[in-house]
């Protein structure tokens, strides 16, 4: 479902922020991606759907590689959620921000609109259809953010920090809302508790390198391990 | 693409002791680039000066001459502009084409206009290039208030000037988001219609004014709170030294130099 | 791609840099472009008080910003907005000067899109006329007794035409200088008003829904800058920039070659008329020095001085008058 190789990446101004990356997720997986602030987690989500484009490697979703002439279709299979939501909500209504990638993809508009109640309904959302995203509160803008990409349906789902600034009742029913989706996911977070609940598998970058991939529990469950890798 | 900022496209001002008085090097600069329009075509040797003394300023400012002609290239789709010179000036014809079915001569004064255009217009971008990198934009404006421009129109331009990089960033940041769900599925048309996406966009342009507005809003109350009554903080800047007048003479008369040489 | 960056250099194609017009041409459009700014900063400073600082500089960097947003169009081609109408129609036509000649200076400062002597007529083309075209002839379109209208299809078309016209204002006005300066207007005009009449679609459009945005979002931000009545004086104004534009126009309304030819011609008299007051120093000679170096260099030399003091004291008159405070 999704291949990387050997993937690296500097940000224009020379940090080095990815130094090899090499992983494969099969479809249906869900990975969840640790490592501390500055690790590369973001940087790497961001290659997933081309935003940012790698110095070096490759990254292949569903059979096609994330090339240039490719984006379009890319796009379409990858649901990107940026870290910060003021970098993911663009529009002047909540309605609009979710209806944008349906409409753009060609749906009808009256599809699109269902889409979009769909996806408001499953992130909690209903009724701030006509509010401007930049008057709601933050947690409110992470899930109309998680819901513009749902609202587009693609197979693979790479959130970057969705649990955080939520209340515990939105993180529990986030962390009910990712069990049940049937996509492939690959979700950064430093929540262990959302870790521990939904994702089987869990990556951890450091310093822009992959220092362990393995099953959640045998992680968890060796604290120096933790410790060494700072998720505790 | 959206992930490197525009903001690396102005120069960062150069580290170090800034040597010179940012008024000497913008109204050197200005008269430098005022001097050039005035050569008349085919004034090589007068030409040739200018990019000498240019580029000897820019190699003692060690401001990095390779820097310098890589990013001054922006001018050069205009040159295709110049091109058009070239048949329209009467003289000795040189070549001949015909454009669905109409003639043109390329003639030698032409060619000696366009050639002159485009010289004028690369040294003029590396004047002011040369010019950002050396002199701090506070300082710059502090220049442009000597030569009594409004003030207020003075305050206006260091505030556009404070909020330009993060404006811009906020409109690189709705360019990704729009792009990262901008997708197409196999047997479908995506984008919809031209309308469509201008009309996102108007609305993203109308957004961002919101956002611009009530951010201006916020300046002023924060303005208002330390005092702000809306007269110009005037500190008097720092009488010029002695090096000051000797490089402003110099440089005023290397610019009349050039011209008397232009004309004779 | 190259090919993108070279086609979004052609759309900025109304920044002229330094080199390409003709040193008497740029320094005679200082002149309306300094009359204009000045009266402008006067009306703003009257108008909006120890608001105008923060107020008019946000907007500039708006503009600044609002003009990276643009929208695929066809071929690596894409459509953006300059905003000169926009910024009039939604602050006003004074304010909306001043918002477009610090984008225009900043760009030509810190990005060298557009020259600094041609500086004056930059910010002309793309600061005062688009301003005067938003702000003289769509605001007192959409304002019916000093609030604006909610019909929504009336505002669209009023913006949308608005936007163009201030893109061809621009770029008619763009290939004047440069037919002035000698380049041929029988090349010049058609490319310049043909691409742009083009790109001037794009800015209808996203001025249409962005004001229209505004309305339904914010009508309190309009209504906060909405006109008071339309002048006879403002009335005047129209019909005269409408009257340069028709006459800017022409060639696109009259395709065959004689038409331009006769536009040329037509034009070749602007420019020796203009031409006329740097004659009055005969071949830019002295009379009485004869022929000689020095007679030319002092012939330029006064011509210069001349052309300086003028734009001085305009300014100086602009500006010597006290600040009307309320
Ligand atoms: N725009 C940028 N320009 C330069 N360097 C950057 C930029 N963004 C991130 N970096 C650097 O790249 C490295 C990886 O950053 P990244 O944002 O991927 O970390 P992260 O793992 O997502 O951290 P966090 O947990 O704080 O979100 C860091 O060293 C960071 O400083
Ligand atoms: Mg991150």
């Amino acid at each position: 479902m999704l291949t990387i190789t050997n993937l690296t990446y500097r940000y224009p101004d020379g940090t080095p922020a990815l130094r090899g990356i090499d992983l494969a997720i099969a479809a249906g997986e869900k990975v969840a991606l640790l490592g501390v602030n500055g690790a590369g987690k973001s940087t790497l989500l961001l290659h997933l759907n081309g935003t940012l484009r790698p110095a070096s490697g490759a990254i292949v979703v569903d059979g096609l590689p994330v090339t240039p002439q490719n984006l379009r279709q890319i796009r379409a299979r990858v649901g990107l959620v940026f870290q910060d939501p003021d970098d993911q909500l663009f529009s002047p209504t909540v309605f609009d921000d979710v209806a944008f990638g349906p409409l753009y993809m060609g749906l009808a508009p009256a599809e699109a609109a269902q889409r979009v109640q769909q996806a408001l309904q499953a992130v909690g959302m209903m009724g701030y259809e006509r509010r401007a995203p930049h008057r709601l509160s933050l947690g409110q803008r992470k899930r109309v953010a998680l819901a513009t990409v749902l609202a587009m349906q693609p197979s693979l789902l790479a959130l970057d920090e969705p649990s955080a600034g939520l209340d515990p009742r939105a993180r529990r029913a986030l962390s009910e809302l990712l069990r049940a989706l049937p996509q492939t996911m690959l979700v950064s977070t430093h929540d262990l508790a959302l870790v521990a609940d939904v994702f089987p598998r869990a990556i951890v970058l450091a310093e822009g390198r992959v220092v362990a991939d393995e099953a959640t529990a045998s992680l968890l469950a060796h604290h120096s391990r933790l410790l060494q890798y700072g998720l505790i | 693409m959206a992930d490197e900022s525009l903001a690396d496209r102005a120069l960062a001002p150069a580290s170090g002791i800034a040597v010179y008085d940012g008024r000497v090097t913008t109204w050197l600069a200005l008269g430098y680039i005022f001097t050039l329009a005035w050569l008349p075509a085919g004034a090589w040797d007068a030409l040739i000066m200018a990019a000498l003394i240019l580029w000897f300023v820019i190699g003692c400012g060690r401001i990095g001459l390779r820097l310098i002609w890589r990013r001054s290239l922006v001018a050069w789709p205009f040159a295709l502009a110049a091109l058009t010179l070239a048949i329209a000036r009467p003289g000795e014809p040189i070549a001949q084409f015909t454009i669905g079915g109409q003639a043109f001569t390329v003639t030698d004064a032409g060619i000696v206009a366009t050639a002159t255009v485009m010289i004028k217009s690369w040294l003029s971008v590396q004047a002011v290039m040369a010019l950002i990198a050396t002199t701090h934009f506070s300082e710059l404006l502090t220049a442009l208030a000597a030569l009594r421009l409004p003030p207020l129109l003075v305050m206006i331009l260091g505030m556009a000037y404070r909020y330009l990089f993060i404006l811009q960033d906020e409109a690189l940041r709705m360019l990704r988001a729009r792009d990262s769900r901008s997708a197409a599925l196999p047997n479908r048309r995506a984008g919809r219609n031209l309308r469509w996406r201008a009309t996102i966009t108007g609305r993203m342009v109308g957004t961002l004014f919101v956002r611009a507005y009530e951010r201006s809003e916020r300046i002023y109350a924060a303005m208002l709170a330390r005092g702000y009554d809306g007269q110009p903080l005037t500190t008097p800047p720092p009488s010029l030294r002695r090096i000051d007048y000797v490089l402003l003479i110099g440089g005023s008369a290397a610019c009349i130099g050039l011209i008397i040489v232009a004309y004779t | 791609m190259w090919w993108q960056w070279i086609a979004e250099r052609i759309t900025l194609g109304l920044h002229i840099p330094d080199g390409f017009l003709h040193a008497p041409v740029a320094l005679l459009w200082w002149l309306p472009t300094v009359i204009a700014v000045g009266v402008a900063t006067r009306a703003v400073r009257q108008s909006l008080d120890d608001r105008a600082v923060p107020l008019m500089g946000v907007m500039a960097a708006f503009i600044f910003a609002a003009q990276m947003l643009n929208f695929p169009i066809a071929g690596g081609t894409s459509g953006h907005v300059l905003g000169g109408a926009f910024a009039a129609i939604v602050l006003g036509p004074w304010a909306g000067m001043i918002v477009m000649t610090c984008v225009i200076a900043l760009q030509a400062i810190l990005f060298q899109d557009g020259g600094i002597v041609a500086m004056g007529a930059n910010i002309f083309n793309m600061g005062i006329a688009t301003a005067a075209i938003g702000g003289w002839i769509a605001r007192p379109l959409l304002t019916r007794n000093g609030s604006f209208t909610t019909n929504r299809l009336w505002i669209a078309t009023v913006t949308a035409g608005a936007g163009w016209l201030s893109v061809m204002a621009a770029a008619a006005l763009t290939s004047a200088q440069l037919v002035l300066s000698d380049l041929p207007a029988a090349i010049v005009f058609p490319a310049m008003l043909g691409v742009h009449a083009v790109i001037g679609i794009g800015e209808g459009l996203i001025t249409a829904a962005a004001v229209l945005f505004l309305v339904t979002t914010r009508p309190d931000l309009l209504q906060a800058n909405a006109p008071a009545g339309t002048s006879s004086a403002r009335v005047a104004v129209i019909g005269l920039i409408i009257a340069a534009v028709t006459a800017a126009f022409a060639p696109l309304a009259s395709p065959d070659p004689d038409g331009l030819e006769r536009i040329a011609e037509d034009v070749g008299f602007i420019e020796r008329a203009t031409d006329a007051p740097y004659h009055m120093l005969p071949d830019y000679t002295i009379p009485w020095l004869g022929e000689t170096p020095l007679s030319t260099i002092l012939a330029g030399l006064i011509g210069v001085a001349v052309m300086i003091g003028l734009i001085w004291v305009i300014a100086a008159l602009l500006r010597s008058r006290p600040p009307a405070r309320s």
